[in-house]
């Protein structure tokens, strides 16, 4: 049993979701240059109201499929420990502390919990900082969807699994460092330079000065975000799975399996 | 400036213009003028050929000399203003200053139907489409730039061909006696307007000032030497100035007092933000 | 007096991005700035949050500082009037169109100017929102429908101060017991702890939860969960149609911003339809009083008398770059923007 299982309702849901927040992160790749809102500077501000319903209303969904008391105080503390984590990575090129509490937590407690883990986490960081912004909801987007993804990796176990989270660490912390520059990018760096986009282009000409643009600005905090996540779930993935598994257990969100070598 | 009589009356505007630049300045913008050269169509040069289409004007070439980073620059280089639309620069909504604010407001890029295409050539090859915006474009010395008014089409005027005679089609010997449009090729005033914050070195003696106001001096000049092609549609068809219709008078009033409401207001914030900070403490 | 609503603020300074989002002309944009700026400071209160104008400021500063530098280093929109010729870098084929050096120009660099002002007074707001809306206070705004998940939030905010007292605990018991571990043992030394303690705490929290009636829902007829579910995804069912009529220009106009709103309200409603499946009493609830309705209208005002103007095509909202103008002031925009001062006449100093 999960502590916020996913129903068909919340699933239709987080798809439905999911188109469009493809649309918000990849509209400079789609964007019909002939549309209202191909010249870049209103599209992020758009998809940033519109975002916020769509992740309210699957968060709606997701708690009315049932979450009960324990799920929200367990969201709490690691949304907490998030919040109070991330400001140590702030303004250090790259250390972004959240990702790996986050992709090992998803792991622990499944996709649905990922998923609201990552919202709340962005959230109440952002509160505590003053940091609400046009850019929030596609942090928390990306977040919820990276912890959601965490929760749905194969079953493996042992260094195995260490291994295997580290790697989709890296990968989804790169992505979404991507994927947010991609959404961003028109808005951030305005029309007319070589480097900016054009609407109706290409996409691989796009790609190219998108490529270059975050080459020349925040791949080396991409990068810095994905080995700082690598270290840290390598480095505290055994004591953190083990403490999140017994924390479960006690929560008793899962029935102690046969054959699970007991931990203590 | 819509009459020119001889260089006095040159040199008053050449010096309105100097004070333009001056005050413009030093409200932290500069004026811009294309720097132009003499249209010597060398064996390097870019030649520009522009066709005013359903404008009127007919054709009319230009020659940027050297070798210029893009076709903006070949354009300005061979004395032609142009413009921007203001929501989206990087399109040519106007040369000239044509087509006027009532045909285009230069807002946002240019129907299809009635827009400035770009179009490039070798001497006395034939014309093509560029599919490069002339500010990404860098024209190979010695080939040719076309401007085209209308739904797309090329110049009506074939790229000229090779400067078996050095001054190609363009540059008559003299200035044509049509007054109107040709400025006898003013470079030194229109390198005036150096950099930004530099002081401009007066290379003309502040003389006269004739019109103190800063707002009725058109900002696209366009003066240099360029000629009406002797190709057929080469009609005489009086060129407008660029009149400085835009400009409305008494603008500089109200920026200066929404600079100094500005500043209040910082000036307000900033003593309140200090007081709140040292009471908090 | 009560202080205003906190959504009222996010309204306001929602109105006030909304002009600066319009425009890239330098004096409206200071404009605006510095109303949100000057109301920030007079009505912030003295909570941490506060500070968040300063914080962004800086950060707009730093973007206005970006975009000139790009402008300089790779091109773009350029004048004709060179102020410097910096040395141009050769690109392979596959860059093509993308250039590093050359001639700047002073359009160019106002051209940049503009744009990066305009992005750095929309933080501005954004910092002016953030300084004066009370965050807890806003969450209890939120629909029932997101009671557990704003419940949620509310604990991360009040465990993560505890959580900064817990990890001091914990090194202070190390160290007593002489245990000075550096790098990564120290993390880990740390760790552990205090994420065990948390978790107890949460446990501890759960059952005090349990204890007070949390989570007792409200059943609800069988017709009212086919109601919440079928506005629900009509709801996100719009958002994506919508979303695909704003992205394609092919696309009928009506698929565009009307589906859209039709898929927000139709969410909307879900949520709020979806919110009877709990039944609870707030505490103290924000309320919109007559202050609080004026300072979001004060904000909305400014908004919209510059999309207005821009609608009437005032050209003055947008100055040329290329050729260069000394850019006029848009009057009734500014009016406007200044009407958003309202604010500092109704809130006394500190009271947000």
């Amino acid at each position: 049993m999960n502590p916020v299982r996913i129903g068909r309702r919340s699933a239709v849901a987080l798809t439905l979701s999911a188109v469009l927040g493809v649309a918000a992160f990849c509209w400079p790749l789609v964007v019909d240059p002939g549309a209202g809102i191909a010249h870049g500077r209103d599209a992020p501000l758009v998809f940033a109201l519109l975002l916020p319903v769509a992740l309210a209303v699957v968060l709606a969904e997701l708690a009315d499929g049932g979450m009960d008391s324990k799920a929200v105080a367990m969201l709490g503390v690691l949304s907490a420990l998030g919040a109070a984590l991330r400001p140590l990575g702030a303004g250090t090129a790259g250390i972004e502390t959240i990702f790996f509490l986050m992709v090992l937590a998803g792991r622990v407690f499944g996709p649905g919990f990922g998923f609201v883990l990552g919202n709340t986490t962005l959230f109440a960081s952002a509160l505590l900082t003053g940091g609400v912004g046009p850019w929030l909801p596609y942090q928390m987007f990306g977040a919820a969807w990276v912890a959601l993804g965490a929760g749905l990796l194969p079953k493996v176990s042992g260094r195995l699994e260490l291994v295997l989270l580290a790697s989709y660490g890296a990968v989804s912390s790169l992505c979404y460092g991507m994927l947010l520059n991609l959404s961003f990018w028109p808005f951030a760096l305005g029309e007319g330079t070589t480097l900016s986009f054009v609407p109706g282009a290409p996409v691989a000409d796009n790609l190219t000065r998108l490529v270059l643009f975050s080459l020349a600005t925040s791949l080396g905090w991409d990068v810095g975000r994905a080995v700082t996540t690598v270290v840290l779930v390598l480095a505290t993935g055994p004591v953190l799975l083990r403490v999140f598994r017994r924390a479960a257990r006690r929560a008793q969100f899962v029935q102690p399996q046969e054959g699970t070598p007991r931990e203590t | 400036m819509v009459v020119r009589r001889g260089y006095g009356t040159h040199a008053g505007t050449v010096t309105v213009r100097l004070l333009v630049t001056v005050l413009l300045a030093a409200a932290g913008i500069v004026v811009g003028a294309p720097t132009s050269s003499a249209a010597v169509c060398g064996g390097n040069g870019v030649t520009v050929v522009v066709d005013f289409g359903s404008l009127g004007g007919g054709v009319q070439t230009g020659c940027a000399s050297g070798d210029p980073a893009s076709g903006l620059t070949a354009l300005a280089d061979a004395g032609f203003g142009y413009t921007f639309p203001t929501r989206q620069p990087g399109f040519v909504c106007r040369i000239n200053n044509r087509p006027g604010p009532d045909a285009d407001p230069c807002v946002n890029a240019s129907p299809a139907t009635a827009y400035w295409s770009y179009w490039y050539a070798d001497r006395g090859g034939s014309w093509t489409y560029s599919s490069l915006g002339a500010g990404n474009r860098d024209p190979r010395a010695g080939t040719v730039e076309g401007w085209s008014y209308g739904s797309g089409k090329a110049p009506t005027m074939a790229p000229p061909a090779k400067p078996a005679a050095p001054p190609a089609p363009t540059t008559p010997p003299a200035p044509p006696p049509l007054p109107p449009r040709a400025e006898p090729t003013i470079v030194p005033p229109l390198t005036l307007t150096p950099i930004a914050g530099s002081e401009p070195t007066s290379s003309t003696p502040p003389t006269t000032t004739t019109a103190p106001s800063s707002s009725s001096e058109p900002i696209t000049t366009t003066g240099s030497s360029m000629s009406v092609t002797s190709a057929s549609v080469a009609s005489e068809v009086p060129q407008p100035q660029p009149v400085a219709s835009e400009q409305k008078s008494g603008g500089s009033t109200t920026v200066i007092v929404a600079g100094v409401v500005v500043v209040a207001l910082a000036v307000l914030a900033f003593i309140t933000a200090r007081r709140r900070r040292a009471r908090d403490d | 007096m009560r202080s205003p609503h906190s959504g009222a603020w996010w309204l306001w300074a929602l109105g006030l991005a909304v002009a600066a989002s319009r425009t890239t002309n330098p004096a409206l944009l200071a404009m605006i700035a510095v109303v949100a700026g000057f109301v920030a400071v007079h009505c912030r209160s003295s909570a941490p949050w506060s500070s968040a104008y300063g914080m962004f400021l800086k950060f707009g500063l730093v973007v206005i500082g970006i975009r000139l530098v790009f402008s300089v280093l790779v091109g773009g929109i350029n004048g004709p009037t060179v102020l410097f010729t910096l040395p141009e870098i050769p690109l392979p084929d596959w860059a093509q169109g993308i250039r590093l050096g050359g001639a700047v120009t002073t359009e160019g660099l106002v051209y940049a100017l503009y744009q990066g002002l305009q992005l750095a007074t929309l933080l501005g707001c954004v910092g002016a929102a953030n300084a004066l809306a009370d965050p807890r206070r806003l969450l209890k705004s939120v629909p029932t429908a997101l009671y557990e998940v704003s419940a949620a939030v509310v604990v991360a905010l009040t465990v993560a101060p505890q959580l900064a007292v817990s990890a001091k605990a914990v090194r202070r018991a190390r160290v007593l017991r002489g245990d000075t571990a550096h790098g990564w043992r120290a993390i880990r030394t740390l760790l552990v702890p205090v994420l065990e303690d948390a978790l107890d705490r949460s446990l501890h929290l759960a059952a005090a939860m349990d204890s007070r009636g949390y989570g007792r829902t409200a059943g609800i007829p069988r017709q009212t969960r086919l109601l919440t579910a079928a506005l629900v995804m009509g709801g996100l069912v719009g958002l994506c149609i919508g979303a695909y009529g704003l992205l394609d220009a092919e696309a009928p106009v009506f698929i565009g911003g009307p589906v859209l709103a039709i898929g927000v309200v139709l969410a909307v409603a879900g949520l709020l339809v979806g919110s009877r499946r709990l039944r609870r009493t707030r505490y103290r609830p924000d309320r919109w009083t007559v202050p609080s309705v004026l300072i979001a209208s004060s904000g909305a005002l400014a908004g919209a008398v510059t999309v207005l103007a821009e609608s009437f095509g005032d050209a003055s909202l947008v100055p040329s770059t290329v050729p260069l103008e000394l850019p006029d002031v848009p009057l009734l925009p500014t009016i406007g923007v200044l009407v958003a001062l309202l604010p500092v006449f109704l809130v006394g100093e500190g009271r947000s």
